[in-house]
């Protein structure tokens, strides 16, 4: 029985941040990189599985990056997930959603899980498409935003509870193999071992090229191009201090300023 | 250091780099400045140390030089380079409020011609009584409120900026411990309230002005009054306060009438018997009685007061609430019939109590540092006498933090402390002591 977990390198900012030359993106030297957020809780929940199965389960983690990207991986690895899958090329510097999950479909092909987990969003772009992509690539059934998982390595299908607007939420039955998108709180996530974080070193991690899945870049060509990225100008706030007099002075002035008087 | 060297860990290297000499911290900066990410890192860091911030603000370009004037550690000599730097307004700006820019620095940014520089630097606490005065003499609100909170502000821009200025501003002036009785006699009587609190607060007022205060309608003047830092327990009035905002003021003193405490411990506003619960002037027979309260709080506070006797320790040691026992438990001269009852306490708080008392057996100790919760295990690291089984316990423990508390443990393992200078988390890196043999010999400074 096998659980391939997809995960992502994020990217945070610092307060004080500047844009690129071509001004579609931040300069890198002003991020942070750290595992996906939401990707804690997709591994914490495939090893709790894996552990409740005595480890009968296998616990694969997928990754499309290049080498910085092998950090987020070995963090997921130091967790206690077996081995690790490593994708990259050049073409996918500005993969999206879509394309990411166009090769995720190609390892999922080559690996043959029972199912596949991944965060209910990246923390740094929020498009939460990956997931749905995929199981559309796949056939398999998706379900998103999983806030509680009843499935044992084996079953044909799987219990999921998931969040709904208004506070509302709903218990469903899917079918396996699937692909569900772990929503954050799902579980509690672990912290790496010492031991756990040396033994991530030497776990096995299979590097793979775009030509080793079968894809050409024409395939992961993105859907959307990003134009420009920018920050808005933003709305101010005064503070208004003084006597009371004063301060209905400054008020008045304001009101005259926003109706242009 | 050649350990450090072959490492080539920039946060081992910022942690060990005030402990080296002069002349072999360039190697170290060649690791730890080595990419544009890692001085933006340092830039903004207010642990890095001064004399890395200075070398740093050699040649900086934008990014990395907002970064410094925005860190509070860096220093005066590494400001005045900025600033000579052609330094554009906003970084002016941060400059004239940094805490650490010198006399010579704000004298010149008085000078500045943007308003919001000049401002900056009327509310730098450390700017000169000279500098004070000229730019109390502006007209501009804002920069008068600024003149009369500044510290180095003399009696004669106080008593300028109270004959030109609005409430605000003489409300300032009425707090300023610089300001003349004159001043401190007409702020007594104002009709605003504000300046009759601000004035209340002030430690330089006479003792005849803070007894009239003390009876002032208002009772935030009566609150500031009682908070008055010049004014004794002693000569508080046992009259009482319709307020309980007030009362609490007078429950926070040390000193107290014995009547005014037995009062005050009876009082029905729960915060005053909070704040009372933990005067150690208190009887046996009050402690007692405020043990007993409905509310946990109050008596978590008799818990926690110095006075507390020994039976009472043992009662509250077996209070329904954690909260209290925790408080208990905090006690570092617990007697021992109160640590043998805390011996099976499960309670996440009562147990992270336990967990930092130097009285705590060895034994419950090493059970707390393998307790599954991260906090709980935690405070073992911040306990002294925490016995070695404990602290290697931690050494490998999976959370970071717990991790980097214990590096600056002072009986932590040679071993322990080496292993920690390899530790894959940066924080703990950082933390951990590159020689530690020489700080337990006394030599690290």
């Amino acid at each position: 029985m096998k659980i391939l977990v997809a995960v992502k390198q994020v990217a945070f900012l610092d307060d004080e941040f500047e844009m690129r030359d071509d001004g579609r993106d931040v300069d890198a030297d002003f991020f942070e990189k750290d595992l996906n957020e939401f990707d804690h809780f997709s591994v914490e929940e495939a090893m709790l599985i894996k552990e409740a199965a005595g480890d009968a389960a296998e616990v694969v983690i997928a990754i499309i990056g290049d080498e910085d990207a092998d950090d987020a991986l070995r963090t997921a690895l130091a967790k206690g997930a077996d081995r690790g899958i490593r994708v990259w090329d050049e073409a996918l510097a500005d993969a999206d959603g879509v394309a990411v999950a166009r090769v995720l479909a190609k390892v999922v092909e080559r690996e043959k899980p029972d199912m596949v987990f991944t965060g209910a969003q990246s923390a740094d772009f929020g498009s939460a498409v990956t997931g749905m992509a995929l199981a559309g690539l796949l056939g398999w059934p998706h379900t998103a935003v999983v806030c509680n998982l009843d499935y044992a390595p084996g079953a044909g299908t799987a219990t999921i509870r998931r969040e709904l607007e208004g506070g509302l939420e709903e218990i469903m039955t899917i079918r396996c193999p699937a692909v569900l998108s772990i929503q954050l709180g799902i579980n509690q996530p672990r912290y790496a071992s010492l031991r756990g974080i040396k033994q991530a070193k030497q776990k096995p991690v299979d590097e793979l090229s775009l030509d080793d899945l079968g894809l050409s870049a024409a395939e992961v060509v993105p859907a959307a191009r990003v134009r420009r990225m920018y920050a808005p100008e933003r709305g101010k706030a005064e503070l208004i201090t003084g006597s009371a007099a004063e301060q209905a002075a400054r008020l008045a002035e304001i009101i005259k300023e926003l109706r242009g008087m | 250091m050649e350990r450090l060297l072959e490492a080539g860990d920039p946060y081992a290297a910022l942690g060990a780099y005030p402990h080296v000499e002069a002349g072999r911290r360039p190697a170290l900066e060649g690791i730890i400045l080595s990419s544009v990410r890692l001085r933006l890192i340092v830039a903004a860091a207010p642990y890095a140390p001064a004399g890395l911030l200075d070398r740093l603000s050699c040649g900086a370009g934008a990014p990395v030089a907002l970064r410094l004037v925005k860190n509070p550690t860096t220093p005066a000599s590494a400001l005045d380079r900025l600033l000579r730097n052609a330094a554009d307004e906003r970084s002016r700006r941060y400059i004239a409020a940094h805490p650490r820019a010198d006399a010579a620095i704000l004298s010149r940014l008085a000078e500045d011609g943007a308003i919001e520089v000049r401002r900056a630097v009327a509310g730098n606490a450390r700017a000169s009584a000279a500098v004070i005065a000229r730019l109390a003499a502006e007209d501009d609100g804002q920069m008068a409120r600024n003149a009369a909170a500044a510290p180095q502000a003399d009696a004669a821009t106080l008593r300028a900026l109270w004959d030109a200025g609005d409430a605000w501003v003489r409300a300032e002036v009425a707090a300023h411990p610089n300001c003349q009785a004159g001043i401190l006699s007409k702020a007594a009587a104002a009709a605003d309230p504000l300046i009759r609190r601000k004035c209340a607060a002030n430690p330089a007022i006479d003792d005849r002005t803070l007894s009239r205060l003390l009876s002032d309608p208002d009772e935030r003047v009566r609150a500031a009054a009682v908070r008055n830092p010049a004014i004794s327990g002693d000569c508080l009035d046992e009259a009482g306060d319709p307020s309980a905002k007030v009362r609490r003021h007078f429950a926070r003193h040390s000193r107290l009438a014995p009547a005014l405490l037995a009062r005050l411990a009876s009082d029905p506003d729960v915060w005053v018997r909070r704040w009372i619960a933990r005067n150690p002037d208190l009887t046996c027979d009050l402690l007692g009685r405020m043990a007993a309260d409905p509310q946990m709080e109050v008596r978590r506070s008799v818990a926690r007061n110095p006075s507390c006797p020994p039976r009472l320790l043992q009662a509250l040691g077996s209070d329904p609430q954690p909260w209290v026992r925790a408080g208990v438990a905090l006690r570092e001269d617990l007697p021992e019939t109160v640590i043998a009852l805390l011996a099976d306490e499960q309670d996440r708080d009562v147990l992270g109590a336990l967990g930092r008392n130097p009285r705590a057996p060895a034994t419950q100790l090493d059970a707390i540092a393998r307790h599954p919760d991260k906090d709980v295990r935690r405070s073992v690291a911040l306990n002294p006498a925490a016995p070695a089984s404990a602290l290697a316990l931690l050494a490998a423990d999976p959370y970071p933090l717990n991790r980097a508390v214990l590096a600056g443990h002072p009986n932590l393992a040679l071993t322990l402390a080496e292993r920690l200078l390899h530790d894959p988390e940066p924080q703990v890196r950082f933390a951990a002591d590159p020689e530690p043999a020489r700080r337990r010999s006394g030599h690290r400074g």
